[in-house]
């Protein structure tokens, strides 16, 4: 009996290789693969995006994590079954990153370790979608992907660079204040200052700490150097003490106290955006080709939270 | 005015020729030419920087040559590290001295996009890092005296004590309340109420909350004032 399938007398199909060494055929971004239907499902709009190689662009990492979290935090009782291997995939393409870089590797334990233990108490899985062993084995493979992160960190002692060769100790005190100027979590800025004394005074900066509460905290404030502070930080400093001099805040303080109120503020490099006019949701740096040309583009951009309550 | 091109020499008697559009990204080279009255034959001295740096930062320069200036919006823009393109991430794929190099030279030549993603990716490594994983990254020796070190970590550390006391004191401005702060102390061998580490599922994963049971029963051992006026109270 002939073969079931395309016409054998007909050109050949195009396969293009992935990163990953494996094959695949081209993705046709065709518009019916990136509308939002109501019928689409999460496993579809990710391929459509392309989430799984996006993982490798630095720009996109950081909000593809934050669905990935979202997604398991809040929504794993109603991921359907495909939905939980794209998140796997997703899940797995990131490590590899990880691995190949060397960097947010405390991103990704924390990631794994999480999602590991809140399916582990959740024994025996009466909420999930899926059998008891397919479960099982979604838990056997974040343990592995533990094992292999931890092996990460242990493998990470950096070969001896030559002493003659520029350290970041060495580094003159201005540019050290460049680079801290650039960490965006107190965390990370109490950290390195730990390593060194002399990095240690220049984290102790008050400028650096103001910077900070007012990119986090400063409202819509445009310019940083002035006296409008925003409401945040005023509102914080009239429930202290009395008589508060603005020019002599503890700023470190502040900037903990703040956190803990309000929560960071979440930037990204690149977002998905929906266009208004199509509803097509496309990722911020590639072309979209609306059917609707001739009125003006218009579109917005997209949290994370938004997309996982859109696509759920 | 294309097609002129400059000197610049680097420390080590290489000279290289830039087309001057290129070389005007550093705004000490534009200064320069500009101010200074350069003549264009003359060869500009860089005393600060030898010429395998000189050469990669022509090399950025001649491919940023027509980014258009950075927006006003600096001090938001620095802080999204990854903001950086798939060229300058591959450009920067260099050992650490060299990129520490490029920050110097780009400090010295004044090229703030240059500077701006070399900091940024330096950021980048730090991010995420404990202490020690950033030592071991850079290389770079523990001068604390471990009582120092001490002294830090107490200081920086979630403050437990402190944020109880933050709460305590949002009373200060209200005559009517008064804020008490418990200390408390369990003996696990002893008690047999139920209470459990919640720091994994808390929303405030950076705190070491404990979660106890409801009617667990705590001995009161002394209550004392904490601040002058009365409104603060410490109960252990």
């Amino acid at each position: 009996m002939p073969f079931i399938g395309r016409d054998w007398r007909a050109d050949g199909e195009q396969w293009t290789k992935t990163e990953i060494g494996s094959w695949e055929r081209p993705r046709r971004l065709s518009l019916s693969s990136s509308l939002l239907n109501v019928n689409s499902s999460l496993s579809d709009v990710f391929n459509a995006l392309e989430i799984a190689n996006s993982v490798s662009n630095i720009r996109r990492f950081n909000y593809i994590a934050k669905v990935v979290q979202i997604l398991f935090k809040d929504k794993l009782g109603e991921l359907s079954g495909n939905a939980q291997r794209s998140l796997f995939q997703v899940i797995g393409r990131m490590i590899d990153m990880v691995l190949k870089t060397g960097d947010n590797i405390s991103l990704m334990q924390r990631i794994v370790t999480q999602f590991h233990n809140s399916i582990h108490s959740a024994y025996p899985f009466y909420y999930y979608i899926g059998s008891a062993p397919l479960w099982q084995r979604h838990i056997e493979m974040l343990t592995r992907m533990q094992e292999t992160i931890k092996q990460v960190q242990t493998n990470m002692i950096k070969t001896d660079e030559d002493s003659s060769k520029l350290t970041f100790n060495c580094l003159p005190v201005e540019m050290q204040r460049e680079v801290l100027r650039r960490l965006d979590n107190g965390t990370d800025i109490v950290n390195v200052g730990m390593i060194n004394s002399n990095i240690y005074r220049v984290s102790q900066e008050l400028l650096i700490w103001r910077q900070l509460c007012l990119y986090h905290f400063g409202g819509d404030t445009q310019n940083s150097n002035n006296s409008k502070l925003g409401e945040k930080i005023l509102g914080l400093m009239r429930r202290q003490q009395d008589d508060i001099d603005t020019n002599d805040i503890d700023w470190k303080n502040a900037y903990f106290k703040l956190k803990r109120q309000y929560g960071l503020r979440e930037v990204y490099a690149e977002m998905i955006h929906q266009c208004q006019l199509c509803k097509c949701l496309y990722w911020q740096d590639s072309n979209h080709t609306c059917p609707y040309e001739t009125l003006s583009p218009s579109s917005i951009p997209i949290t994370p939270r938004k997309l996982v309550t859109m696509l759920i | 005015m294309v097609g002129h091109k400059v000197k610049l020499q680097s420390n080590d008697g290489d000279t290289f020729d830039v087309e001057v559009d290129i070389a005007k990204q550093s705004v000490t080279i534009k200064t320069m030419l500009e101010d200074l009255g350069m003549e264009e034959e003359e060869v500009i001295p860089l005393p600060n920087v030898n010429s395998a740096i000189l050469k990669k930062v022509i090399q950025w320069a001649t491919h940023h040559k027509d980014d258009p200036p950075p927006p006003e919006d600096d001090e938001n823009r620095e802080k999204n590290t990854n903001d950086i393109s798939t060229w300058d991430l591959d450009f920067l794929k260099v050992d650490q001295g060299t990129l520490f190099e490029l920050i110097l030279a780009a400090n010295y030549l004044d090229i703030k996009g240059l500077l701006d993603v070399s900091c940024k990716s330096v950021a980048n490594m730090i991010k995420g890092k404990t202490p020690e994983e950033i030592r071991r990254t850079f290389n770079i020796k523990n001068d604390f005296t471990p009582q120092e070190e001490e002294q830090i970590k107490k200081e920086n550390e979630c403050k437990n004590r402190d944020i109880s006391l933050n709460f305590a004191q949002l009373t200060a401005t209200n005559p009517d309340l008064i804020g008490i702060l418990f200390v408390m102390s369990i003996k696990p061998k002893d008690s047999t109420s139920l209470f459990a580490s919640v720091t994994d599922v808390s929303y405030f994963h950076t705190e070491d909350e404990v979660l106890f049971s409801m009617h667990t029963v705590f001995r009161i051992g002394d209550i004392k004032s904490m601040d002058g006026n009365n409104h603060l109270y410490q109960v252990i």
